[in-house]
């Protein structure tokens, strides 16, 4: 209440002056969808006024609302908000409606000056709505009220439909909100905004009731009466008590109703409800909680989705392909959670407008920066501090947001009882820079930049480091109501080096890098209600220098040693299309078609025919000059997805996609090191390529509360690389000796419950999965278990996962996370034998064993400070305990030769219950 | 080379809380295979091979291969055939000469009629050591970050003709120590009488049993520099008197490089956050009949150079070695002459007369075997290299 008469003041103030006269003019009344004749009829019983307009002109306009003592120049002027109806409020007490035929944003400047000369009196007023600017009218009720007129009613068309166009933004900070549903019930016509909050939705002309929902945000609607196609941009205001939030939130009835199967959206208030472990929040280990997701160990870099190997995965982070998304070997994230906005995580169904891997995309989001006020968050763990700042360069206009991070890691080392530790060094850091500008209406611009580096050293022997670097550019353009378009550039490299001093005759340096170009054009169009497409185009100029050995300091004798560069192009061409056919069925059709050109220069070992790849096979070399092209791969990439709703509360949906990969990681550790390399597709190395075929059920219970599904999937995988045998990665110009093309096949079920209100909410899901490969050849080097499936080392078959949170009041809440799966393959001896004073052991087939499987819970506690809003700073506590039973899970079981006799041991990484306290601040 | 240990290191520094625990295998597909140990030198020494089959990973013991018909030819048509000395153990007869620079192959037939042959292998001539030396260095052991003090021992060598490249080391230490009561007299059936040979004074040996292989490979001249061939700590006794060690170096080919050094990959160094994947260790020696059948072992063959250094006490900055028989003290016992049988049958070992405190016979000392007979542990006679 208190609220209303603030903003009744508000528009007394700005709507100035002689207005004292018509104070008594107060009116009550509640209306529902009340035709304005009604409506008129009623204000005249009440006061002396009388209304004196053309009935054309309000014949769609109904009126929702309740008026208590009210001014008619306020009642007035909130019906017509937004609407290009005028009024003037005469003296005598005549109450006139005029209208702009144009859609007017603003009134001309000089529009009050000449109604005042052309009349010579200041007896009338006129107000023009759409004056006041929009955060003057924070009255979310008036808005969901009001009923907006969009589009140009004096322009005749003959179709049913027309479009709205607009930005989804929040309330508070005028960022976008991304993935906001906006949809109409009826018939149900939806979409999602994107990732720059834009939203373009086609739906039958005349009244029509808006809703909004967004996670994080309070559920809101819009009236409209839709004649032409228009504009409407709408806020939302943040949910104030997030405690209740759900962990992974696709929105409401969007598990029913979207298209997209085997898609995960995680929010960052819902991240931060996870038990974090060294008190970062992480948005990878988040994702590992998702099923269907695996990891090899506890502190494994890298992740497997679906079966897929770990460089299957594209990790977009702000649009840049990041190649190695972790720091310290894993442990943490290389992702700043106080810039990221939200994360898709697609793992089947993947659209058409992403390619380059073939199981997975994990986008993650980055925040645009408050373009309201100046706001800066953080946290203080254990391990890691950081901080972001963000705020506005032009209010409305132009905004940046800087996040930063770094670990005293170091410091505590060198405390540490242990010389092996305090002789040791490990640092990391990130920054993240982002900029955004609002040109105009039609234009905005984007730039962003990161940079993350790790540098470690055990015992002060050899040091290792590595950096991801990306920068990006965006500029969206929209052309009209239903077509815009994002230009993007963007570079990002990744490179690592190893170097050592402790000998100076073998001191050496060894560099890696790749750098990846890339220039995007990017369309959304919204031609008719039922369609939505999306079409582009994308090139990547890839560049990997795949090792230069150099010495290091006068007296090594080290051989300066460089591996030829890789080059190479990647194109895409893109076209999909949602199609509501009907209500009840859609179907998404994309096609991808993308080409991959390995260039000069290089020099190709030629191999004796019908002979394996082997080094002594080597007959000879070719030359391939500058830019030549060496070998083209290219192919469509088909991605299709089908919806039927059974009901409001189910639906069954289908998905088919094929997937293209011309980079590829190799590895022969267990788990990504950080000196794996990255070759790119050439004249032996084939592109990867995925087929997915995978059919789900989704239901929904009380009310949309609780959701469940279940989704089986299938995937095969042709030219999947392995390594042979004892193969050399590093510094090896004949690689295509050291892999062998594999099969991959995998399968699986997943189920999945989530509750997402309530005290007590949180999700479950189970999900039984196989990862197979094989690698068949006639030749006995490049066969392995003699051509047989074997388990992939991230084949586990059964994985459960629960996660839950508890909310006992507004500031205080638990979370719980429990997580079951098998153990993972490893190879296993088969046979001990003396050799040189020693026992050793012999392996022979791979991934013949499981180590014990695993099991674990972590609990955190999360202290929210108080709720009032115009508090300076808010804090949290979280307490968190890691592993709270302190089972000691195995990471791997190993054998080594000691003093002649072999052992085996297992190896637990995280083997106690870990104990954090996070403290987290915003400003 | 480059991905030693980071794992036990990483795993530590994170909350202190990673752990290795023992893990008893259990047996899975147990392979049954002929293991093969067979280096040739040049020279007239006898040369030996080993054979014996692999076991299952959960026992113990070497499980020798017997009467199978061994033979080893040379690129100019000799071929002589070897005779088993011991079960598993095969000898040259003494007409045997091997020389550098020749080509040999091994062949074997085993006693179930299977027949396996090595691939042709080089007898490398190995340039000699440049040095063995040692500098003080401390170290930390075990979970528990403790810094010890010990001595690196190191090995620099080159080939002048950059020929050689790969080098493989092994080594035998020796160490001179000495029991906690020092006994001269023995007691024989109620009789006190001087020992005929002494237990006091021993020498124990040892070999080395990790692969030690390096390669110059990369480097721009044929040279190894310090390579480091054995770290000895104060957690042994090896150091508290006299050392000796000898250090044999021997020239690979880059085949054979390549076998150690996934020996020691797949059997010494795992254990890490990214540990590579066990696999097969491709030998040199098939089944000719039978391509599967691959016997585990490789035939090399090269000259053999040594150097032996000794360190004696002091020669080095003092650090405390302690005792290993220190408990010794609270291990005897002083008794009457009618108790020495007794205490004899007990499992002590006479050690000798001790005076009493006020001069004169004072009783019998008898102790605890091990703090008296360093035969236990090692040999009372002076090695002939032992200076």
């Amino acid at each position: 209440m208190k609220f209303r008469l603030y903003l009744v003041l508000i528009l007394f103030l700005t709507t100035s002056i002689g207005l004292a006269q018509q104070d008594a003019l107060e009116i009550s009344g509640t209306y529902n969808e009340v035709i304005f004749s009604d409506f008129v009829r009623d204000v005249e019983d009440q006061i002396p006024v009388r209304f004196q307009y053309h009935p054309k002109m309000v014949d769609s306009l109904y009126i929702t609302g309740s008026f208590e003592e009210r001014s008619i120049n306020d009642v007035l002027k909130t019906i017509f908000q937004g609407s290009d109806i005028n009024f003037l409020l005469a003296e005598d007490n005549r109450i006139i409606l005029t209208r702009n035929i144009m859609i007017r944003t603003s009134l001309p400047i000089n529009f009050f000056d000449r109604t005042e000369t052309d009349n010579g009196a200041s007896d009338y007023l006129i107000f023009d709505f759409e004056q006041e600017t929009e955060e003057e009218i924070k009255s979310i009720s008036t808005l969901e009220n009001t009923v907006f007129e969009i589009g140009n009613k004096s322009i005749i068309t003959h179709t049913n439909n027309a479009s709205i166009e607009g930005y989804i933004t929040d309330t508070d900070t005028g960022e976008p909100i991304i993935g906001a549903l906006i949809f109409i019930e009826n018939p149900r016509i939806g979409v999602a905004s994107d990732q720059f909050g834009y939203y373009s939705l086609t739906i039958p002309k005349g009244k029509q009731e808006l809703k909004l929902q967004s996670m994080g945000y309070k559920d809101t609607k819009r009236q409209v009466i839709l004649y032409n196609d228009g504009k409407l941009n709408i806020e939302m205001e943040e949910d104030i008590i997030p405690l209740k939030e759900v962990v992974i939130e696709s929105e409401r009835d969007l598990n029913i109703t979207g298209m997209q199967m085997g898609l995960n959206k995680l929010d960052m208030q819902s991240l931060k409800k996870v038990p974090p472990v060294m008190g970062e929040v992480d948005v990878l280990r988040i994702a590992l909680t998702l099923p269907g997701v695996q990891t090899v160990g506890e502190a494994a870099n890298g992740f497997h989705v679906r079966g897929g190997s770990a460089d299957q995965n594209l990790v977009l982070f702000h649009e840049a392909p990041i190649y190695n998304p972790t720091h310290f070997f894993g442990f943490f994230s290389s992702f700043n959670p106080d810039v990221i906005k939200s994360v898709d995580l697609y793992k089947g169904s993947i659209p058409a407008n992403y390619g380059g891997r073939i199981s997975s995309v994990l986008d993650v989001q980055t925040k645009e920066g408050n373009n309201k006020n100046f706001v800066g968050s953080g946290g203080i763990s254990p391990v890691t501090a950081r901080l972001a700042l963000e705020g506005p360069i032009l209010r409305d206009k132009a905004s940046y947001i800087v996040g930063g991070r770094s670990t005293y890691s170091d410091w505590i080392l060198k405390r540490m009882p242990n010389a092996d530790l305090n002789n040791s060094s490990a640092y990391f850091y990130d920054i993240f820079g982002k900029l955004s500008f609002n040109l105009n209406d039609k234009n905005s611009i984007y730039v962003g930049g990161y940079y993350s580096k790790d540098r470690f050293s055990f015992n002060s022997d050899t040091l290792y480091g590595y950096s991801n670097t990306s920068a990006s550019f965006q500029w969206k353009h929209i052309f009209n109501n239903k077509l815009y378009g994002v230009l993007s550039g963007i570079y990002s490299n990744y490179s690592y080096d190893i170097n050592s001093e402790k000998n100076e005759v073998n001191a050496f340096d060894l560099n890696y890098a790749i750098d990846n170009y890339i220039a995007k054009l990017d369309f959304s169009y919204f031609p008719a209600s039922k369609h939505k497409i999306d079409f582009g185009i994308s090139s990547i100029y890839y560049e990997i220098q795949p090792g230069i050995l150099r010495p290091k300091g006068e007296r090594s004798l080290i051989i300066p040693e460089t591996v030829e560069m890789e080059q190479g192009i990647e194109s895409a061409i893109y076209f999909g299309d949602v199609y509501d056919i009907n209500p009840f069925f859609s179907v998404y059709l994309g096609l991808r078609y993308s080409m991959f050109n390995c260039l000069g220069p290089q020099t190709v070992n030629i191999y004796a025919e019908n002979q394996p790849l082997e080094e002594e096979n080597i007959t000879g070399v070719r030359e391939y000059g500058e830019r030549e092209n060496i070998k083209t791969y290219h192919g469509p990439e088909i991605r299709f997805s089908a919806k039927y709703e059974l009901g409001s509360e189910s639906s069954l949906k289908l998905g088919y996609n094929r997937t293209r990969q011309y980079i590829h990681m190799l590895s022969n550790t267990t788990s990504i090191s950080p000196t794996d390399i990255w070759v790119l597709s050439d004249y032996y190395i084939k592109p990867q390529i995925g087929d997915q075929i995978s059919i789900g059920y989704f239901k929904n219970f009380k009310n949309n509360t609780i959701e469940s599904s279940i989704e089986i999937y299938y995937k095969h995988i042709d030219n999947m690389l392995d390594f042979k045998n004892g193969a050399l990665l590093l510094l090896n110009d004949h690689i295509e000796t050291e892999i062998v093309n594999g099969t991959g096949r995998s399968y699986g079920v997943e189920f999945l419950m989530k509750k997402k209100v309530g005290k007590l909410n949180g999700w479950m899901s189970y999900t039984y999965s196989r990862a197979l490969i094989k690698a068949d050849s006639e030749f006995p080097e490049e066969s392995i278990n003699n051509g047989e499936y074997f388990p992939a080392t991230y084949d586990k078959p059964h994985n459960f996962n629960i996660l839950s949170n508890f909310k006992f009041s507004r500031r205080v809440s638990i979370s719980g996370y429990i997580t079951y799966s098998t153990g993972r393959p490893i190879t296993y001896p088969v046979a001990k034998y003396y050799y040189g004073n020693s026992a050793r052991l012999h392996y022979s087939d791979r991934n013949q064993f499981r180590i014990p499987d695993y099991f674990r819970f972590d609990l955190s506690l999360n202290l929210e400070g108080n709720h009032k809003i115009k508090k300076l700073n808010h804090s949290s506590w979280t307490f968190a305990i890691y592993n709270v039973t302190g089972r000691d899970n195995a990471y791997s079981i190993y054998f080594v030769s000691e003093d002649g006799v072999v052992n085996g041991y297992k190896l637990s990484v995280f083997a106690n219950a870990i104990p954090t306290v996070t403290y987290n601040f915003r400003f | 080379m480059l991905i030693k240990k980071i794992g036990h290191s990483i795993a530590f520094l994170l909350i202190l809380s990673s752990c290795i625990y023992p893990f008893d295998p259990p047996s899975e597909d147990y392979e049954n295979l002929l293991v093969v140990e067979a280096f040739l030198s040049d020279g007239d020494e006898a040369f030996e091979v080993k054979l014996s089959r692999s076991i299952p990973i959960n026992t113990d013991g070497r499980i020798p291969e017997e009467n199978a018909q061994i033979s080893i030819s040379d690129n100019i048509g000799n071929i002589f055939d070897l005779y088993e000395e011991e079960p598993g153990k095969y000898l040259t007869s003494s007409d045997f000469l091997a020389y550098a620079n020749r080509i040999y192959q091994l062949h074997i037939q085993t006693s179930d009629g299977e027949e396996y042959a090595s691939d042709s292998v080089f007898l490398r001539e190995t340039p000699p050591i440049d040095s063995v030396f040692y500098k003080y260095e401390e170290r930390t052991t075990g979970e528990f970050g403790v810094i010890v003090p010990g001595l690196q021992i190191y090995l620099t060598t080159h080939d002048s003709n950059n020929e050689t490249w790969y080098y493989r080391w092994d080594f035998e230490e020796t160490w001179e120590f000495r029991s906690y009561f020092r006994s001269d007299q023995i007691w024989d059936n109620g009789i006190v009488r001087e020992r005929e040979e002494q237990i006091h004074l021993c020498w124990k040996s040892d070999e080395s049993t990790r692969v030690l292989v390096s390669t110059s490979k990369n480097l721009g001249e044929d040279i190894i520099s310090e390579f480091p061939v054995r770290y000895i700590s104060n957690s042994t006794d090896r150091l508290r008197s006299k050392y000796s060690i000898l250090v044999k170096q021997y020239a690979l080919s880059e085949q054979s490089y390549n076998y150690w050094k996934e020996m020691e990959k797949v059997n010494e160094n795992l254990g890490t956050l990214f540990d590579p994947q066990p696999s097969v260790i491709k030998g040199n020696i098939h089944n000719i009949h039978d391509e599967n059948d691959v016997a585990l072992g490789y035939f090399d063959a090269a000259s053999v150079q040594e150097q032996r250094i000794f360190i004696k006490r002091g020669e080095y900055p003092y650090f405390v070695i302690p005792d290993p028989f220190a408990d010794c003290e609270q291990a005897d016992t002083i008794v009457g002459y009618f108790l020495v049988p007794e205490m004899i049958l007990r499992g002590y070992e006479f050690v000798g007369a001790v005076p009493a405190e006020s001069g004169g016979f004072g009783g019998y000392r008898l102790a605890s075997l091990p703090c008296v007979d360093c035969t236990i542990f090692g040999i009372n006679v002076k090695p002939d290299f032992w200076d």
